[in-house]
């Protein structure tokens, strides 16, 4: 059975490795702000190109890190699967082992269908 | 919102039928409020029985001695405390007063000491400049917070807390009071100045102030004054004991000069031209206004059509005089001369007086309002390219974190560790794909549910992967210059990244470096060192006086900075800059950095020095957390911290 600690480590990169999507397209969308506000004339045909890269960079990156993906998706699946099917339920799980797990990945998981009690998720201010 | 003719009041004796005259002409030239007293109604009179009301816009004072100089008692008890106690009125109050315009035979200064000698070394301090700070106790010669602002904005409801904006219009009769009005309107409805710049950066003093001075006015003549679009004519420098004066001036709408402190009539021949703004930098030009056969420049200019002067009722000192940089870039902006004037003025509480209509706004021919929010052109590639290599730090340490996880689950998956091998056994499993041959066998472990998926997830965020992803973008963005600057005027013509990088001394991360195009490869001394990193912020306002700032800047990985890793005093100056014009880093001085900058931006660069062992590298892809702490260098004062974050992206 995996470890209560290495659970929350797992937990916790999962969240990070997430969060760190919104912070990549949050970067690139700073790109076409700056740019837009720049002494460069809108109507400059580079700038048109930059401006049209950023735009499509912007929406890769948001497809393949902002969004829950596929294998992101699939992981934390397994990984709820795992202890629902060794353990009992998921809740029970965290409650036992006096485990808080944090919002990005709580809100994964019950994409996946299983949904986490509050009591169990790290309240945003701590 | 910016100030406007609604936040002024006009101010005149109560009882002087030729004062409440010139009140009531200027409020009906600028389309004030005036209404009768018995519609209006504040009124009251000061616990030394000096009466004073309010009727719209117009406050009247029934001042008992309206010399031009009065004792610092008698301005008290005849000015300052009937005005403080009308701008306190719940009328004016309710108008949100930001300025005020003295008028016809008020009192325009009194004598600092109580026992005058009457002689020139006597301190005589003007009214506009006490009656600026009336909401302030008084502080000889105070320097002004308000001077010299380097990120422009127009002057506000907190400007109106550090002082009003305060004028004088007065002259020798009424009539010569509403030609100024009549002038006023004139330029407000012809908008553009149009006429020539006359400029004497010039004199015979030799002293180290002397010296400064005239340097700021030969820094003016060389970098704004073209901007200006006007005609100009400069005095020729000659020699350091010789005083170059202006022998005359015509069809002229600026004159800045100083030192020769008289005049006659004649200096100004015919002007077509509107006549905006004149200032002579001397010791007691504005000693008096009201000598109809006065020789000082203020009533010279001012009988010549001038709209507006400046001048001292005594000695400024020369670091007193205005600042020429300060008052030009606030009226490029859209400033009225009253704003100009006070950005530009060293001190209150003070010798200086504004005389004139001070709601008068002057543009340049072919100029419009400067902007200055938008982002310069090379400036903006740098932040870009910093903005790109942060989000592939992000990508790199999220690569970094679902590798870890993919060891940690390696870990429970085996038998042994990588570390009892002596080998990586995470290459061992990659290399030994589907895996199972070396797992153990049992359908509880879960090795069996998650390195599958794990293995998936990170190398769908493997380098090569994201860095493919931001590929194109980095060629764009290196390709930029090469596009952009292909025509001959350009400083360098279609330059290739590592020329455009040398020219504008930038440097990029390596980070991005790696992902660019094999055939444009980056010169190395055109990139950062792995875990360099540069913080910046902005300078902000934290007290209400004018203050010279130093900074104490503290960087943690932790964000409740439990563990600090490196503190940083400015005062040590080394490796600190600030932004002392838009977008230009010079280094810090142990002067600090001056509120006239708040809004500007403070930067400390990480110090590296293999001689005395020295290294402030910071974990690329890693966010540290930054406590910036300003403090007042004359008092050590510490104001409130700012906490920020940042990724290391180099």
């Amino acid at each position: 059975m995996i470890s209560a600690t290495l659970y929350l480590t797992i937990a916790n990169i999962i969240d990070s490795a997430q969060l760190k999507g919104v912070s990549i397209v949050a970067h690139i969308d700073q790109m076409s702000i700056n740019l837009i506000n720049s002494e460069i004339p809108s109507t400059d045909l580079s700038e048109m190109r930059l401006e049209r890269q950023i735009i499509a960079t912007s929406s890769l990156l948001d497809k393949r890190h902002d969004v829950y993906t596929p294998q992101m998706l699939g992981f934390v699946f397994r990984l709820q699967t795992y202890i629902d099917d060794n353990y009992s339920t998921i809740d029970d799980f965290l409650g036992d082992n006096n485990i808080q797990v944090k919002s990005i990945f709580a809100d994964i998981s019950d994409k996946v269908g299983f949904p986490i009690d509050p009591s169990h998720i790290v309240s945003p201010s701590e | 919102m910016a100030i406007s003719k609604s936040n002024f009041i006009v101010v005149y004796i109560y009882g002087n039928l030729d004062s409440e005259e010139f009140a009531n002409y200027y409020a009906m030239s600028h389309d004030m409020e005036v209404v009768t007293f018995e519609t209006s109604g504040s009124s009251g009179t000061t616990s030394s029985g000096i009466y004073w009301q309010v009727d719209g816009q117009k406050v009247g004072i029934e001042l008992s001695d309206a010399s031009e100089i009065l004792t610092s008692s008698d301005f008290l008890i005849n000015v300052e405390e009937p005005l403080l106690a009308a701008l306190n009125s719940p009328e004016l109050v309710n108008r949100s007063i930001w300025g005020v315009i003295l008028g016809y035979k008020m009192p325009g200064g009194y004598y600092y000491d109580d026992d005058p000698s009457g002689e020139e070394k006597d301190i005589i301090i003007s009214a506009t400049s006490r009656l600026s700070r009336i909401k302030h106790t008084f502080s000889l010669k105070t320097e002004n917070k308000l001077y010299n602002r380097q990120v422009f904005s127009r002057f506000n409801k907190s400007d109106a807390e550090v002082l009003l904006i305060v004028s004088r219009i007065d002259g020798p009769n009424l009539q010569f009071c509403k030609n100024i009005v009549d002038k006023a309107i004139v330029l407000e409805k012809q908008v553009f100045a149009n006429g020539t710049f006359y400029i004497d950066p010039y004199s015979d003093q030799n002293t180290t102030g002397a010296e400064a001075y005239t340097e700021l006015l030969v820094d003016f003549y060389n970098n704004m004054l073209s901007t200006l679009n006007l005609k100009n004519w400069v005095t020729t420098f000659m020699d350091p004991y010789i005083d170059s004066a202006i022998p005359y001036i015509e069809n002229d709408s600026f004159v800045w000069s100083w030192l020769t402190d008289r005049a006659t009539t004649s200096f100004f021949q015919i002007s077509n031209a509107v006549r905006v703004f004149f200032y002579n930098a001397d010791y007691d030009g504005g000693r008096t206004i009201r000598d109809e056969n006065g020789k000082r420049w203020p009533f010279l200019s001012l009988d010549a059509g001038y709209v507006a002067t400046a001048g001292s009722m005594s000695n400024p000192t020369i670091p007193g005089f205005l600042n020429p940089n300060a008052f030009f870039y606030a009226l490029l902006r859209g400033a009225t001369i009253g704003e100009a004037f006070y950005f530009s003025v060293p001190h209150v509480d003070w010798t200086v007086s504004l005389f004139g209509d001070p709601l008068v706004v002057c543009s340049f021919p072919g100029t419009g309002i400067i902007d200055d929010d938008s982002i310069g052109e090379h400036a903006v590639w740098e932040m870009m390219s910093k903005d790109l290599a942060k989000a592939a730090s992000y990508l790199y340490a999220k690569e970094r974190e679902l590798k870890e996880m993919l060891y940690e689950i390696v870990d429970i998956t085996t038998s042994m560790s990588g570390d009892d091998l002596g080998i990586d056994i995470l290459d061992i499993l990659l290399a030994a794909l589907p895996f199972e041959g070396i797992l153990i066998d049992d359908p509880t472990y879960p090795s069996v549910i998650l390195l599958h998926p794990a293995y998936d997830l990170w190398a769908n965020n493997q380098e090569g992967v994201w860095e493919g992803q931001l590929k194109a973008l980095v060629n764009k963005l290196f390709d930029f210059p090469t596009f952009r600057y292909f025509s001959a005027e350009a400083p360098s013509r279609s330059p290739t990244i590592n020329e455009y990088l040398s020219d504008n001394g930038f440097k990029v991360s390596r980070l991005l470096a790696d992902i660019t195009s094999e055939s444009k490869p980056i010169d190395d001394a055109n990139l950062l060192d792995e875990g360099w990193w540069q913080f910046e912020f902005v300078l902000e306002d934290d007290d209400s006086n004018f203050v010279n700032y130093h900074f104490i800047l503290e960087v943690s990985s932790e964000e409740d900075f439990s563990d600090i890793s490196i503190t940083k005093d400015s005062i040590a100056i080394d490796n600190w800059t600030y932004e002392k014009e838009k977008e230009v880093f010079v280094p810090m001085t142990s002067n600090g950095v001056s509120s006239s900058y708040v809004g500007r931006k403070i930067r400390y660069e990480r110090e590296i020095d293999a001689l005395i062992s020295v290294d402030e590298s910071l974990e690329r892809g890693t966010v540290y957390y930054f406590r910036v702490t300003q403090y007042n260098i004359s008092t050590l004062e510490q104001y409130g911290s700012r906490i920020f974050s940042d990724i290391i992206y180099t």
